[in-house]
């Protein structure tokens, strides 16, 4: 069973070989889950309690957390209030049936929430569809390795500690293009997105899966 | 073994929600097939999980909670297992819900020169799509029909 604990006990119980270590960024092969402060790490054990259980107190926890905040993304994409509220509704109620789909060894809540949120945002204003990449012809395993949740989540994290440090004008442009203001001739004019560390630990986790499973 | 890739500038806008359909049916055909290009359509993703929670919150109306969970509990009782994988053929998903089948059902013409072409326009919206509000112009998908083109072989 996956424990994710946001005030980081695990981190004494959890060693992981020094090669993964080092490609974690650690320091000898110890993986530190942040002091709680970490905001991408957490909600981790929720997301799989509702999965496994449908537990209801689990999703109250991530309603509490995400829907204000799909709710502003989507006023920040145009929205008028009561049509983010609506459709910020729409999307955690989508959280709840889809949550056995959320494979913490390829994304972290926010990323996967995000996702369905902006999904719903091209339903509702551009009203146009979306192909979506065929899934691979499995889910997440049932029991996700824990060493690989847990670094995906720190890379996640580390992408956003990135991505604070830029410029403030490239910066701007990443939020105009994920909220909608830029058009798609405009976005191929950013570039240097710190991305290579957390595209490789997606890559092993999606070649992991394909042996694993075949 | 693909060896031509899609750009970042592409699946970046992709994944910020700002590509055309047909724009977006080419890049969700290539990254059904290439591991590498999930890879980095994900890690945008990511870029797009970091701003969501950056996002300062907006309150949610009071009731908004219960009305979620009412939401949830009306709606048709959905399994919450991973759905079966789907048939696998030669077109991965994404095509084949335009083709509206495999590679039989695509309907080639011949346009001259022995250079056979199939137009795929818009499928019709899927049942759950929202009602269109007061839009009575035809969707954008329309004008901008996907197009394949076969060479003899």
């Amino acid at each position: 069973m996956l424990q994710f604990v946001r005030a980081g006990p695990i981190t004494e119980s959890l060693r992981i070989p020094p090669a993964l270590g080092r490609l974690a960024g650690t320091e000898e092969g110890s993986v530190h889950v942040s002091d709680g402060s970490a905001p991408q790490g957490e909600w981790v054990e929720q997301m799989l309690r509702l999965a496994r259980h449908g537990d209801e107190s689990a999703f109250a926890e991530l309603f509490g957390h995400f829907a204000p905040r799909v709710k502003a993304f989507l006023m920040k994409s145009g929205a008028t209030a009561s049509l983010a509220e609506e459709c910020a509704q729409d999307v955690m109620a989508t959280v709840w049936h889809k949550a056995a789909l959320f494979d913490p060894a390829r994304a972290s809540v926010a990323t996967w929430i995000f996702t369905i949120a902006r999904n719903r945002r091209i339903d509702a204003l551009r009203k146009s569809r979306r192909p979506e990449p065929e899934d691979l012809p499995w889910g997440p395993e049932p029991e996700p390795d824990q060493v690989d949740a847990l670094v995906l989540q720190q890379e996640t994290e580390k992408l956003g500690e990135a991505l604070a440090l830029l410029p403030d004008n490239q910066r701007e442009l990443i939020e105009k293009a994920y909220f909608g203001d830029l058009s798609h001739g405009e976005i191929a004019k950013i570039t240097g997105l710190p991305l290579g560390t957390i595209k490789s630990r997606i890559r092993l986790a999606l070649e992991k899966l394909r042996q694993t499973m075949t | 073994m693909i060896r031509h890739h899609l750009s970042d500038a592409l699946l970046m806008a992709y994944s910020a929600g700002q590509l055309p359909e047909a724009f977006s049916l080419a890049v969700a055909t290539h990254v059904s097939l290439c591991d590498e290009c999930r890879a980095r359509l994900e890690s945008f993703d990511a870029v797009g999980g970091v701003l969501l929670e950056d996002c300062a919150e907006t309150g949610m109306a009071e009731d908004s909670f219960a009305a979620t969970m009412a939401r949830i509990k009306s709606g048709a009782p959905q399994p919450r297992m991973v759905p079966p994988a789907p048939a696998r053929g030669i077109f991965p998903a994404p095509l084949r819900d335009y083709v509206g089948g495999d590679l039989e059902a695509v309907r080639w013409r011949p346009v001259g020169g022995g250079v056979r072409q199939a137009i795929r326009g818009r499928r019709s919206c899927p049942p759950t799509a929202p009602p269109r509000r007061g839009s009575s112009t035809f969707p954008a998908a329309w004008q901008c029909p996907i197009t394949a083109t076969a060479a003899p072989s």
